[in-house]
């Protein structure tokens, strides 16, 4: 096309005051010519450009959401709460494969050797306190003075990833529970130990003591209990019933410690 | 009202004193706090950022109480604080760090928290960097990546730990004109140990030198303490408490200036010099 | 809004860019084809907000699939392409009324010269026809959409846009004759 179209043709082709034909071949001159379809461009309102501009920008950006946080969502998990669960160091494809080899090692030890279900009950509980121990503080979470100086900084955002640490590692050990030997004192015999744990590291962690050495030595103290009640003759008085309900009790108590306790928290004792 | 006092404030990390006895009223500007490393810069901001209680002394921020769980939240709505070494999840592009920021800070709903998120990274100049990975942002973009998150929400507070170390000379000049043209005018509080900073960004400077403040005024003032003072000769004058080569190569001097000597007018650096060379001066007496 | 860098690229070229997640690329892309796109979708259907949106599910189908145009033809024409057929994709999900044809005009002795170059007698001819006929000539030989896609963007059956195309193709013949 050597000829381009005059300005006034234009102005008549916006305001749709051209007859059909007319209209037509500017509509095909338009789509081959650069320089009058900046002039066209020119007929309508920057406000209007703007506003679909804004729209659009913002359905782009939805569309690049990326694959963990595509699929919290829709699994239900709120958009914000998504977002801080991806952003949990601990929730990384690393750590979770770790505890998957490691309760598998567990499950594996508790069929061969002849100690039971007891190796598997013994680590399981470790895992969300180790986890959540990973997932907090100056030393593991790579944004933490930053995430401190916010309305969700401290408490709040302690109990969201503790939270979700601890649902994942539940997830993944009740799979593993359900290939335990049959023998077992039941599956879920190592679901309230790990609660007492948790709570007690974070109780233990809203004086100045450093999350990681609070969950190292609680661990180590747990794997010590273990080891004692296994050379005793009954290990049921770590995992029997009655156990279980004193467990239950311990952890109650430890959680409204952790409440009264959570201001604690927010005022920047975690280092 | 002010928006930032400290009474009697100090700190100490171990035995070793942060803070001592720091008394400070900042108003609605843009406030410079000078001093050398160690100085306790990062102590106060901190503090001023809610992130540090102090061991004793009395802190208002925007009028409120920080040691005040309920207050403490007031504050934090309406603060923006850039960390001396902001930590990013180096996996993540900008928009999602932004965005992660913007979901702590309590911008429940998507729509008008990403909004917010453009606003602030097109403000930083780093709207076509939004979908990068953090990891492959240069220095310079990472400072105002960390600038754009403490933007969020339009603070009234803004805290800047060191927010233009480690920037080349234009960088420095971006940066500085987006803290001195921000719509909402926050009061800005800026740590730094560039002078230059403090002439061409700050209403107010603050010299901080080990742990206690030793200037409040203008810049302008800051200058004048070394007024008759500062001198020029071509050789070094071993009575000056400061000296060195300027690129003219004479001998540039701060301190008691000798009869013999011709005073020049002296500079926010000459001033600084004079402060915390006096001070240490004053240390190996 | 346009940043330099983009400005001298050529269409294609911004395409490419866009296919490996240029923002600035989609901004000049956008920048340049989002206004004719508008005024050209706007007399196909008078509903603003739907053309609004069916310019922003255009974008949004052009950035997504980007790395597919495999350089056939002006650019431009693609994105017509993927706009006319969202327009058709979206009237049939929400039926209304479509705007059948421009109203018409008389057309002034300037613009008469400038269809001379383009069309020859066929303008006057096209002229003639009755609306829904033009309409219909318009949806597929212009717009190259399918009879079944013609139907659904003018809201009556394939059956009638068929037998109208006949009938506006025999009615041109006869004029051109």
């Amino acid at each position: 096309m050597t000829t381009h179209l005059p300005a006034a043709t234009i102005e008549k082709y916006a305001a749709d005051a051209l007859p059909y034909a007319d209209a037509s071949s500017v509509e095909a001159h338009v789509l081959a010519c650069p320089a009058c379809r900046r002039l066209v461009a020119g007929q309508v309102d920057q406000a209007r450009l703007r506003a679909i501009w804004g729209e659009l920008t913002d359905r782009v950006d939805e569309d690049r959401v990326r694959v963990p946080e595509r699929w919290l969502r829709r699994l239900g998990t709120p958009a914000p709460v998504a977002k801080i669960l991806v952003c949990t160091p601990s929730l990384r494809g690393s750590w979770l494969l770790g505890v998957v080899i490691t309760l598998a090692l567990a499950v594996l030890a508790s069929r061969t050797t002849g100690g039971g279900d007891l190796p598997f009950l013994a680590v399981a509980p470790v895992l969300p306190v180790v986890g959540i121990a990973v997932s907090f503080g100056r030393a593991m979470d790579a944004a933490w003075e930053v995430g401190e100086a916010t309305v969700t900084g401290g408490f709040p955002l302690l109990l969201i990833r503790a939270g979700a640490v601890l649902a994942a590692c539940v997830s993944v050990t009740a799979v593993a529970a359900v290939v335990l030997p049959a023998d077992g004192r039941g599956a879920l015999a190592w679901l309230l130990p790990s609660l007492l744990l948790v709570v007690v590291t974070l109780v233990i962690s809203t004086t100045r003591a450093a999350m990681p050495y609070v969950a190292a030595t609680i661990s180590a103290i747990w794997l010590c209990v273990v080891a004692i009640a296994a050379a005793s003759p009954r290990t049921d008085a770590l995992f029997g019933s009655g156990a279980q309900a004193i467990t239950a009790a311990l952890t109650l108590a430890a959680a409204g410690v952790l409440l009264s306790r959570r201001h604690a928290i927010e005022s920047g004792t975690l280092r | 009202m002010s928006s930032l006092s400290l009474e009697n404030v100090g700190k100490k990390f171990g035995s070793t004193p942060a803070l001592a006895g720091v008394r400070l009223e900042v108003e609605p500007s843009v406030t410079g706090l000078l001093g050398p490393n160690g100085a306790g810069k990062t102590t106060l901001l901190r503090m001023a950022a809610t992130v540090l209680a102090p061991d004793s002394g009395r802190i208002r921020i925007l009028g409120r109480d920080p040691a005040h769980p309920h207050e403490r939240v007031e504050i934090r709505r309406r603060l923006g604080y850039v960390p001396q070494e902001p930590g990013f999840y180096r996996n993540f592009t900008a928009f999602d760090f932004v965005d992660y920021v913007a979901v702590l800070k309590d911008i429940a709903e998507r729509r008008r928290r990403h909004d917010e998120v453009r606003k602030v990274l097109d403000y930083v100049g780093l709207r076509d960097h939004a979908h990068q990975r953090i990891k492959a942002l240069s220095g310079g973009m990472r400072q105002r990546l960390a600038l754009a998150q403490a933007l969020l929400g339009d603070p009234e507070l803004l805290i800047l730990d060191e927010a233009t170390a480690g920037l080349d000379p234009e960088q420095r000049l971006r940066f500085r004109e987006m803290i001195s043209v921000l719509p909402q005018r926050p009061t800005v509080l800026i740590s730094t140990h560039q002078t230059d900073d403090v002439s061409a960004l700050c209403q107010r400077v603050v010299v901080l030198i080990a742990g206690t403040i030793r200037f409040d005024g203008t810049p302008a003032e800051l200058a004048a303490t070394a007024s008759d003072r500062v001198w020029v000769d071509a050789d070094r004058d071993e009575r000056a408490a400061v000296s060195w080569r300027t690129s003219a190569g004479q001998f540039r001097h701060i301190g008691e200036r000798p009869a013999d000597a011709q005073s020049v007018t002296p500079t926010v650096d000459d001033a600084y010099l004079l402060l915390s060379g006096a001070d240490i001066s004053a240390r190996s007496s | 809004m346009t940043d330099a860098r983009w400005a001298s690229l050529s269409d294609e070229e911004l395409l490419s860019a866009i296919a490996k997640r240029d923002d600035a690329a989609f901004r000049e892309l956008y920048e340049r084809h989002a206004g004719w796109l508008i005024l050209r979708m706007s007399r196909r259907f008078a509903d603003q907000t739907v053309v609004d949106e069916v310019v922003q599910d255009t974008f949004l189908a052009v950035w997504r699939g980007a790395g597919r145009y495999a350089g056939r033809g002006e650019v431009a024409a693609w994105i017509w392409g993927i706009g006319i057929r969202r327009l058709v994709d979206r009237l049939r999900r929400s039926p209304r009324i479509p705007r059948l044809a421009p109203v018409g005009v008389e057309p002034s002795a300037e613009d008469r010269v400038l269809v001379g170059i383009e069309h020859g007698d066929l303008a006057g001819a096209l002229e003639r026809l009755s609306p829904e006929l033009r309409a219909v000539i318009q949806a597929t030989v212009l717009d190259g959409l399918t009879t079944g896609e013609a139907g659904r963007l003018l809201g009556v059956p394939q059956g009638t846009v068929k037998t109208r195309l006949m009938r506006a193709r025999r009615e041109l013949r006869e004029a051109l004759a």
